[in-house]
């Protein structure tokens, strides 16, 4: 009955050996599939003792166990037997009286178990790695995140900063809308409304902006797709208008448009400008009105002394016909005075207007009319001359007056010759006007330049010494400097420099 | 404050300008009865034949007016408006003979009706010239209306 029990239940677990012994180490009994896997057959142990029918490194190897089992330890072990593994556990089987009887060896194949636990262990491996991978990954964009946390921080502070503090206004709104969302204390002040009152309101509602002028600046917008330094007019919260610099861009946060409006209060500058033009409006009608009058009276000195010199000529001696001269060259000398003086101060408050002049051409021109209106033994040289940037008839006067200086104060050489020539240094165009002629004391050459300095006499050199002022004047305006070097007999190089745009 | 025939009306305030410019017109003979008068009022009075020239035959009218714009009293451009809108005035050459070369004189004296603007010359040569040039032309060349 045992006997049957025992097979049944070796026949119920696949793979596996149950065998009894005695204390002879005898098998006497012997069930089980895996008999024929371990290399043997029931025939050949049942009923045998084992150190019969086991080889002796065999016996060996199971001796020590069956002597636990039989002490009463119940113990299992695995066993690799070649390709596949056994799983063996010994039971002491005891009877009624407690006695060791028998042990029970029940043997199983876990081949499949271990290969399903070696599998595991690799699967472990493998996922243990790519957690490890995953967490480093995970570290580094942590730490990028962070990185970028930190920048964007800086920046949104950097941007809060200039926000608040800029003394210019600005304000940031929806596009589509129009609807204001933030705008800076400037902005307030300069508007004359509260944080509460603009904020979720657009310009229109708080009528900001001038009908005309909207429409300006949102063609504007829709053309170029920002706009700049447009001047408009403005409201603040009472009503009042008051010019405004206004420059506009966008920036998207996610969908939404957003535009960023800044508003620079020129009414300072207006009124300034505005000054400006009057004071110079003033000063051309002082000017004119002085001028006009002058001359009046010089027209009756020049006048008067010709009627005595043609009616009352036989009254007069020779010294009188010579004071007489005097009278008409002096009235005619201040003629000259005040149309020099006229035209400087005219100079003066001239807009220079700049165009790409090419100095040949202008030099070429100079030359011909000179040639052609004022008589004169000179050799002009022209040398290659580079372009500039300036007024051209403003730059024509200076090369005039320079031309007709280096061909007066020549005059009496004998073979007097006057040199164009212009060179480039560093991000300076110079052009140099020289002459042979009598030069000057460098001594004096800062007065050279002043308003109606002479370092010659007018018996020497007829002039009123405002041509060079005239030319100094020209040049500052076009942000050059003029210059001049001499010696005396030996001639003189006058120069300017005019920036290269 | 002659009753004939004035051939000249000279209104300028100037007197040495005027002394010269009549010395020159009398000189090239081209005007023997010239009246000069230093302001504007006046220059109304005589041509109307009021005030101070009450009685005066206004049909004697000048051949020419010389007409200064920067006087005292009443302006240059007043008088050239009164004698440019009146029936018995408006045919008279007036040629403003004037110191001021302002866009805003030239065009008020044109859209009045002036029939020429001349910049007096600065200097002496010039303004001799010129005079005598006018005188040539508007008292010899010209054809006036009757």
């Amino acid at each position: 009955e045992s006997e049957k029990m025992y097979k049944a239940i070796a026949s119920g677990i696949p793979g596996s050996v149950i065998c009894l012994l005695d204390e002879d180490y005898r098998y006497f009994l012997i069930e089980g599939d895996l008999l024929d896997k371990l290399g043997y057959s029931k025939e050949q142990l049942l009923g045998k003792k084992a150190v019969d029918v086991l080889s002796r490194e065999r016996y060996a190897e199971v001796l020590p166990d069956f002597e636990r089992v039989f002490r009463g330890e119940v113990f299992t072990y695995d066993t690799k037997r070649g390709d596949y593994y056994t799983l063996s556990r010994f039971v002491p089987l005891k009877n009624e009286d407690d006695k060791i009887y028998a042990a029970m060896v029940v043997v199983i194949d876990i081949t499949e178990l271990k290969k399903a636990e070696q599998h595991i262990r690799e699967l472990n491996v493998g996922l243990e790695q790519k957690v490890a991978d995953r967490t480093a990954q995970l570290e580094e964009v942590n730490k990028d995140l962070q990185s970028n946390m930190l920048r964007l921080k800086e920046s949104e502070e950097k941007f809060s900063k200039i926000f608040d503090t800029s003394p210019v206004g600005i304000a940031i709104a929806v596009i589509e809308t129009g609807i204001i969302r933030d705008a800076n204390k400037s902005f307030l002040e300069l508007t004359g409304f509260s944080y509460e009152e603009v904020i979720g309101r657009t310009s229109l509602d708080l009528n900001m902006i001038h009908e005309e002028d909207r429409e300006k600046l949102k063609q504007e917008y829709i053309e170029n797709g920002k706009i700049r330094d447009k001047e408009v007019s403005a409201f603040n919260r009472s009503g009042e208008s008051f010019p405004v610099l206004l420059s506009l861009d966008h920036f998207l946060i996610g969908e939404v448009r957003y535009s960023i409006t800044i508003a620079y209060d020129i009414s300072k500058r207006k009124k300034a400008e505005e000054q400006l033009m009057a004071a110079n409006k003033e000063l051309e009608a002082f000017s004119y009105s002085v001028s006009h009058d002058l001359r009046a009276p010089l027209r009756a000195v020049n006048g008067y002394a010709r009627i005595m010199e043609e009616d009352y000529s036989n009254s007069l001696d020779n010294e009188g016909r010579r004071l007489l001269k005097v009278i008409k060259d002096s009235g005619n000398r201040m003629g000259l005075l005040i149309d020099d003086l006229l035209a400087f101060s005219r100079l003066g408050r001239k807009e220079i207007r700049r165009s790409a002049i090419n100095m040949n051409e202008l030099a070429k021109n100079v030359v011909a009319e000179i040639n052609e209106t004022t008589p004169h033994t000179a050799n002009i040289r022209v040398e290659p001359l580079h372009p500039v940037m300036g007024d051209y008839s403003l730059l024509n006067h200076v090369m005039v007056n320079l031309i007709l200086n280096g061909i007066k104060y020549s005059a009496k050489k004998e073979h007097p010759v006057v040199t164009i020539s212009s060179k480039k240094e560093g991000r300076e165009l110079i052009f140099s006007i020289s002459d042979n002629g009598v030069g000057f004391d460098m001594k004096y050459v800062h007065k050279l330049f002043g308003v109606f300095q002479r370092l010659h006499s007018t018996e020497e050199f007829p002039g009123t010494g405002v041509g060079l002022a005239i030319v100094q004047r020209i040049i500052n305006k076009h942000g050059g400097r003029v210059w001049a070097e001499a010696k005396i007999n030996e001639g003189a190089v006058f120069s300017f420099a005019i920036p290269e745009q | 404050m002659k009753n004939e025939e004035v051939e000249i009306l000279m209104v300028e305030d100037n007197k040495q300008d005027a002394e010269m410019a009549i010395r020159a017109l009398k000189k090239s003979h081209l005007v023997n009865n010239l009246i000069h008068l230093d302001d504007g009022a006046r220059a109304i009075e005589f041509l109307f034949g009021t005030g101070e020239f009450a009685g005066r035959d206004t049909n004697k009218k000048p051949r020419l007016i010389l007409l200064d714009l920067k006087m005292p009293k009443m302006d240059g451009i007043e008088v050239l408006r009164i004698i440019k809108q009146h029936e018995l005035t408006k045919r008279i050459p007036v040629i403003v003979l004037t110191s001021s070369k302002e866009s805003p004189d030239i065009d008020s004296c044109y859209s009045l009706g002036v029939n020429s603007y001349i910049v007096k010359p600065v200097d002496f040569d010039g303004f001799i010239k010129a005079i005598n040039e006018l005188g040539f032309y508007w008292m010899l060349l010209n054809q006036n209306a009757e």
